[in-house]
């Protein structure tokens, strides 16, 4: 069993795969990062509100005023460098920070999409993706024929990871007995064209797409895995993540997705898509005449790691927090989908459907002083306060953010401070979930949210949910 | 390259670029609700109705006027201030309909916004120079603005129309403001004659299609409109102290409740998609959410009668005067908003999940 571990470790494969991939990836990227420009977003989210969500432990990283769009560009341009694997270590870093800093900035934005992005920036900075087509390989006059298997067969690991996890989620009675919240969001899109008052009125057709969408997330690795069921699987691939594009505002989530999957493939066929990019280039290249390409690069069988046992290390770290992480949600007691603790950076993805509203009132115990409801449009964007509505991490930072604010303020002008130190901020927050359950209280309305401190800890002032979700 | 391949590329190409278009597909209305059907109803029965018949009580306004400033006396004075009211009445009837034209030239602060500044409005007369389309004139127009023109230059109405007799200006000044209100009206009445072809025709479900907007014109409007201008800011809700000069009709004094009744009334109407002036029941909010919703234990349109009924109940038991009722028993007063509140939550919980809205100006990836 042993050997046969240091065996397989030992194992190597055409470059082209990770060289394709990344390839790709830096492609998908740099175009994800101007459309998230071109669209307004770095000013709507990230410049203009004067208030932001950070992530407990990161509540350094904020938004950097004007010079957020300098992030931007140093993100843009390094995915660059990865695409056409110039510098490419040192662009990896580069991206993999500056993109991470950006999700960092305020979870009120936080897509799973944006966190697979990360981590995977994150593991590619120890795979060798510039061992072939890359810029890097002229300069160094070398590229390798071959690159340890282990190095493509992780980032396939990661993606599996990914869907079978997203399934695993879907096993709840919300999911396949209630057909919710599919239902919700097919019911309405009568607009869509053919489908949209045919199937999406229909009662078995919320329950189809529920069960076939868990069915997909937990096939789709193994359907991609096996040479026969290869082509079967990717067109479905292709399929699934159009449907939700044309169902849902999901941005960029499904191309990266059918992207990722091509690295299922065999070598053989990156290679012979690698060759049509060369050609390709180098026809552009001849039109123009914008390099030499009278250079000579060494063709070196196969790429060793220098720290090879570091780096395995590292990466089998990765993967042992990255299938422990998502189930972290057991630590806490009561219903996941409800209080959401340890909901984030778990595949949920398209899971809940939840509407909150949340009122603030602001006491001073010792004059009798109150607000009995701060107007949130005043403090936060329409986007912040929908997602701050039913998410109890961000009802609390936006308490002490009141409640700061409003401490020793005299907010009428008459010279007096109508807040003192023992200000108090309650909640008044009812949340929906899924549609078919009644609106209920998320969090206790008698708590003083600002004497309540953010932590790992089992948060006791969020009140339980009427109901049982049964399942994962 | 394997034919199997070209194919493969091909198709994720054109996944790429098919794809990031969001234009507003073909409206279609076969499905099991028609909701070009309640659009109908809320243009041709409700929307337009109403504004033609606040139209004309403007006309009815203004014609008062003219009497009034021609031959000013208590008596004209008084039946001015009538004719005012109706109107006022009236508008509570239409202020939701933040649609069109309306919403680009923000007509309803071009009719309502209260306070009304009095220095303002004083500098305007004693200047003879003002512009009242122009916004810097926002709190110096509209109903509040003849509300002071009419109620508030002094205590007793002799003083008032002695005013007028010794003053054109005021006269100017109250004709000014009719005419203006008279003026955007029109536009109004003439923009919804074309406009509501669009209106029904847009029967989609994006951020931009007319059942979306008009509900979150309607919510919106049940919100700030009438939950935190008639109730909320003069009683204190938001502030440490209550604010009763913050009342709607604050110099007339004994109507703010009559005004918040109706415009109570005139939700409720749309709501039920009732039209204007009849009792005929046609497509509307809450046929709808019957349609959509899903729960078998509690329906939401019953939830929905239930409130407005408490809220109505709650409403009748205070004061005529608001002012009143907020100096003497503010208690009561934030009881009534309490019943109010708990209908926004519904309106924006529950009503905005089962209809799957696509709200207003957010736009962002979901996952």
């Amino acid at each position: 069993m042993l050997n046969k571990v240091k065996l397989y470790f030992h194992q190597n494969t055409d470059s082209s795969s990770l060289s394709l991939f990344r390839f790709f990836f830096g492609f998908l990227m740099f175009f994800s990062i101007i459309r998230f420009v071109g669209k307004g977003w770095v000013e709507d989210f990230y410049i203009n509100p004067n208030f932001h969500f950070s992530y407990y432990g990161f509540e350094w990283v904020t938004p950097l005023g004007d010079y957020t769009y300098l992030l931007f560009f140093i993100c843009a341009i390094s995915s660059l460098f990865v695409c056409v694997g110039f510098k490419y270590r040192f662009s990896i870093i580069v991206f993999f920070l500056s993109f991470t800093y950006i999700e960092l900035m305020d979870k009120t934005y936080y897509l799973n999409h944006y966190y697979f992005v990360s981590i995977l920036s994150f593991l590619l900075i120890f795979l060798p993706a510039n061992s072939s087509f890359s810029i890097d390989n002229i300069l160094s006059k070398k590229k390798y024929k071959t690159v340890p298997k282990w190095t493509v067969d992780c980032i396939k690991l990661l993606v599996s990871i990914i869907y079978i996890y997203a399934a695993i989620a879907k096993m709840n009675s919300d999911w396949l007995l209630h057909a919710q919240p599919l239902q919700t969001w097919i019911q309405t899109k009568h607009d869509f064209p053919i489908f949209g008052d045919t199937f999406f009125q229909q009662k078995w057709f919320y329950y189809f797409m529920s069960w076939a969408g868990l069915l997909y997330d937990l096939t789709i690795p193994f359907l991609l895995l096996y040479n026969k069921t290869r082509i079967f699987g990717f067109l479905l691939v292709i399929l699934f993540h159009l449907l939700t594009v044309a169902l849902f505002p999901i941005g960029m989530f499904p191309y990266i997705m059918i992207f990722c999957a091509i690295i299922f493939f065999s070598s053989q066929f990156h290679n012979r898509v690698i060759n049509m990019l060369k050609l390709l280039v180098l026809r552009i290249n001849k039109k123009i005449k914008f390099v030499n390409t009278n250079f000579k690069i060494m063709t070196l069988d196969k790429f060793e790691y220098s720290y090879r046992r570091l780096v395995i290390s590292i990466v089998f770290l990765f993967f042992v927090v990255q299938i422990l992480f998502p189930f972290r949600y057991l630590l806490y007691p009561g219903e996941l989908f409800w209080h959401e603790q340890g909901y984030r950076f778990s595949w949920r993805v398209m899971l809940v459907e939840k509407i909150g509203l949340a009122s603030f009132k602001i006491k001073d115990p010792d004059n009798g002083n109150e607000i009995r409801e701060v107007v949130n449009s005043d403090f936060l964007t329409y986007y912040q306060e929908k997602q701050m509505s039913f998410q109890p991490d961000m009802i609390l930072q936006y308490a002490h953010y009141l409640g700061d604010f409003y401490k020793n303020k005299d907010v009428d002008f008459d010279g007096i401070i109508d807040f003192g130190e023992n200000i108090q901020v309650f909640v008044d927050c009812k949340v929906k979930l899924n549609g078919f359950r009644e609106t209920q209280r998320l969090i206790d309305p008698n708590i003083n949210l600002y004497t309540q401190k953010e932590s790992f800890k089992n948060k006791t002032w969020i009140l339980p949910l009427n109901d049982e979700i049964k399942g994962f | 390259m394997s034919i199997r391949n070209i194919f493969i590329l091909l198709l994720i190409t054109f996944s790429f670029y098919s794809c990031d278009d969001n234009s507003d597909p073909a409206p279609s209305n076969g499905d099991g609700f028609n909701r070009s059907a309640l659009l109908e109803n809320l243009s041709n029965n409700i929307i337009i109705p109403a504004y033609e018949e606040f139209y004309n009580s403007l006309i009815l306004l203004e014609e008062s006027a003219n009497l009034f400033v021609n031959n000013p006396d208590v008596t004209n004075l008084e039946s001015l201030s009538d004719v005012w009211l109706d109107s006022y009445k009236l508008w509570q009837h239409v202020e939701m309909f933040d649609i069109g034209l309306a919403e680009v030239i923000n007509y309803k602060g071009k009719m309502n916004i209260y306070p009304t500044d009095i220095d303002l409005i004083n500098n305007n007369i004693l200047n003879g120079n003002y512009d009242l389309n122009n916004n810097n004139n926002f709190d110096a127009r509209g109903f509040p603005a003849i509300d002071f023109m009419l109620h508030g230059l002094s205590e007793n109405n002799e003083t008032i129309v002695s005013i007028y007799i010794n003053d054109y200006a005021y006269s100017d000044y109250l004709l000014s403001l009719i005419n203006s209100m008279v003026y955007n009206t029109n536009l109004m009445i003439e923009d919804w004659s074309d406009y509501k072809i669009d209106f029904v025709n847009s029967s989609g479900n994006t951020a931009t299609s007319s059942v979306n907007k008009i509900t979150n014109d309607f919510i919106f409007y049940f919100e700030k409109g009438f939950r935190a201008n008639k109730f909320g800011i003069p009683a204190g809700v938001f502030s440490i102290d209550p604010l009763p000069q913050n009342v709607e009709a604050f110099y007339k004094k004994n109507v703010s409740k009559e005004l918040a009744q109706e415009s109570l009334l005139a939700c409720k109407s749309f709501f039920w998609g009732k039209h204007f002036n009849s009792d005929i029941y046609g497509p509307s909010l809450a046929t709808y959410l019957d349609y959509l919703h899903t729960s078998s234990e509690n329906n939401l349109t019953d939830i929905i009668t239930e409130q407005f009924t408490e809220a109505e109940n709650k409403i009748n038991q205070l004061d005529n005067n608001f002012v009143f009722q907020i100096e003497n028993n503010n208690n009561q007063m934030l009881v009534t908003y309490d019943a109010i509140q708990a209908m926004v939550v519904t309106f924006k919980v529950d009503v905005l999940q089962v209809l799957a809205i696509s709200v207003d100006y957010v736009d962002a990836d979901g996952d």
